[in-house]
């Protein structure tokens, strides 16, 4: 069987960072992780994860599925948006995870508050990853509709991006697969605010950091409008 | 290749899903037919000409040019679509100048016997060749050649390749009323061939319930190429535009229009 997609994502940040000198055993800070697509992978992977997000239901669950298994090396906590990652002062990790478009979202946040907050959490020596959709791969391609299949579940995917406002505007079906039908099990949205890669490395800069690189997927990628994703490695701007 | 091919899926078996599609079409087509007549009168065939139109669906060109007053007949590989092109020639009124019959495009000979022959224009409208190959695509146009009188016109309307590689998009969805479409794109750069997956449902309630899948493949080309085509089939390129209101051709026209002479 394939490995899931998940998990081969966690294996490929899992390489980067290595070879970026982050050790096995590290501390990671995922915020916000969202359903853990990488959290528990990493966890897997050897890493010593906390997880943070600001859905409780969802932390819930993935307590449950984390299991005894990783309980050492994996926690979920929920914390309010505006807190985000509410952890203790003294709390350092050599790594920082911000992934899918968690920050430029629409209406929009306090990102330059949150970026600042995650500073003060990170060990000397440490990095901070940042993982946005690329503004030029939507604005050169305005697919209307995509869909991706994991598992039995086939989620479509209906873009429309308005290049004036920068918001793409996402809305998703869910539908488990039975023969050649769909059965349709639920829907979601979200509204992002996207960002070329001039406007994500100012809105680092702005809340302190210094971006080391930049790349255009985690296989070290030259950022082209061609790819789907922008990633920024940065560090303190004085460490 | 093991099987019907992927014509005979689509457009026999699963006759009723593109007819749905094709229904959504004939509105636009009521503009392209005048789009086509200004075309026409530029390239001096004479109005109330003779035009055959394959494959010509359920007519939505052909009996609109009827209804200005040219004699049109069409094939088409499906009897759903000629039966149903039938009906709205005769709801149009225009059944004796347009007459509809069921027929394969890479045996014109047999569905159009010689002495119905010759008509003063052919067309091959909405992405109609490729299907075959390129070989059968020559043999094709010959085919259209050997029913068009000398001095006599080809119009071929076709996806530009150009467009599709600068805006290749794996995926596509598109509604008509209850049925969805789902598209699996694969550009075959080798061969120039697109190999697509069709996927149709129907709605029912919020689920999608699955009608049909269909493999289909066909070769695409650019202008380049659909001119070599022409000139290897007999006819001389007297036009290239990038669509049918005479636009100029650019990589940005998502079809081509090419005019030949006999």
């Amino acid at each position: 069987m394939a490995p899931h997609p998940s998990a081969a994502e966690a294996e490929e940040i899992a390489r980067f960072l290595r070879d970026s000198g982050v050790p096995s055993g590290a501390r990671v800070l995922d915020a916000p992780c969202g359903l853990g697509r990488r959290a528990h992978g990493l966890a897997e992977q050897g890493f010593r994860v906390t997880a943070v997000d600001p859905n409780e239901v969802a932390i819930q669950a993935l307590r449950k599925r984390a299991g005894r298994g990783l309980a050492d090396r994996l926690e979920y906590r929920s914390a309010p948006p505006a807190r985000l990652p509410d952890r203790p002062p003294a709390e350092r990790f050599d790594v920082l995870l911000c992934l899918d478009h968690a920050i430029s979202r629409d209406p929009p946040g306090d990102d330059v508050a949150f970026l600042q907050r995650l500073r003060g959490h990170l060990a000397p020596g440490g990095l901070l990853l940042v993982e946005l959709l690329h503004r030029d791969f939507f604005a050169a391609r305005p697919r209307p509709f995509a869909y991706h299949v994991i598992g039995q579940i086939e989620q479509h995917e209906f873009r429309t991006f308005d290049a004036a406002t920068g918001v793409l505007e996402l809305t998703w079906k869910f539908y488990e697969r039975s023969g050649e039908d769909l059965r349709f099990r639920g829907t979601s949205a979200a509204r992002l605010r996207l960002v070329s890669p001039h406007e994500a490395t100012s809105l680092l800069e702005s809340a302190g950091w210094r971006i080391e690189a930049l790349h255009g997927g985690w296989g070290r990628e030259p950022v082209t409008p061609d790819r789907r994703k922008i990633l920024l490695v940065a560090r303190p701007a004085r460490d | 290749m093991s099987g019907p091919h992927w014509t005979e899926d689509l457009f026999v078996a699963h006759d009723e899903v593109f007819l749905r599609i094709h229904e959504h079409g004939w509105t636009a087509g009521e503009e392209q037919a005048g789009d086509l007549r200004a075309l026409l009168r530029r390239f001096e065939v004479p109005d109330g000409g003779r035009i055959l139109d394959v494959p010509c669906g359920i007519g939505r060109h052909g009996t609109r040019l009827a209804k200005m007053g040219y004699r049109v007949v069409g094939v088409d590989l499906s009897p759903a679509y000629v039966r149903r092109a039938q009906d709205l020639a005769d709801h149009e009124g225009v059944s004796e100048r347009a007459t509809y019959r069921v027929g394969d495009m890479r045996d014109l000979g047999r569905a159009i016997p010689e002495e119905e022959a010759p008509f003063d224009v052919a067309m091959n409208l909405w992405t109609s060749l490729g299907y075959y190959g390129e070989e059968a695509d020559l043999e094709i146009l010959r085919g259209y050649r050997s029913r068009v009188r000398a001095g006599g016109l080809m119009i071929l309307y076709i996806v530009n390749r150009d467009w599709v590689v600068r805006h290749f998009d794996p995926q596509g969805f598109e509604e008509f009323g209850d049925l969805v479409h789902i598209e699996d794109r694969h550009l075959d750069l080798d061969a120039s061939w697109m190999r697509n997956r069709w996927r149709f449902f129907r709605k029912q309630d919020e689920d999608l319930k699955g009608i049909a899948t269909i493999a289909l493949e066909h070769r695409i080309y650019s202008l380049h190429e659909l001119r070599s085509l022409f000139e290897r089939a007999g006819w001389r390129v007297e036009g290239t535009f990038g669509g049918y209101k005479m636009e100029p051709a650019t990589f940005e026209s998502p079809s081509l229009l090419v005019v030949g002479r006999n």
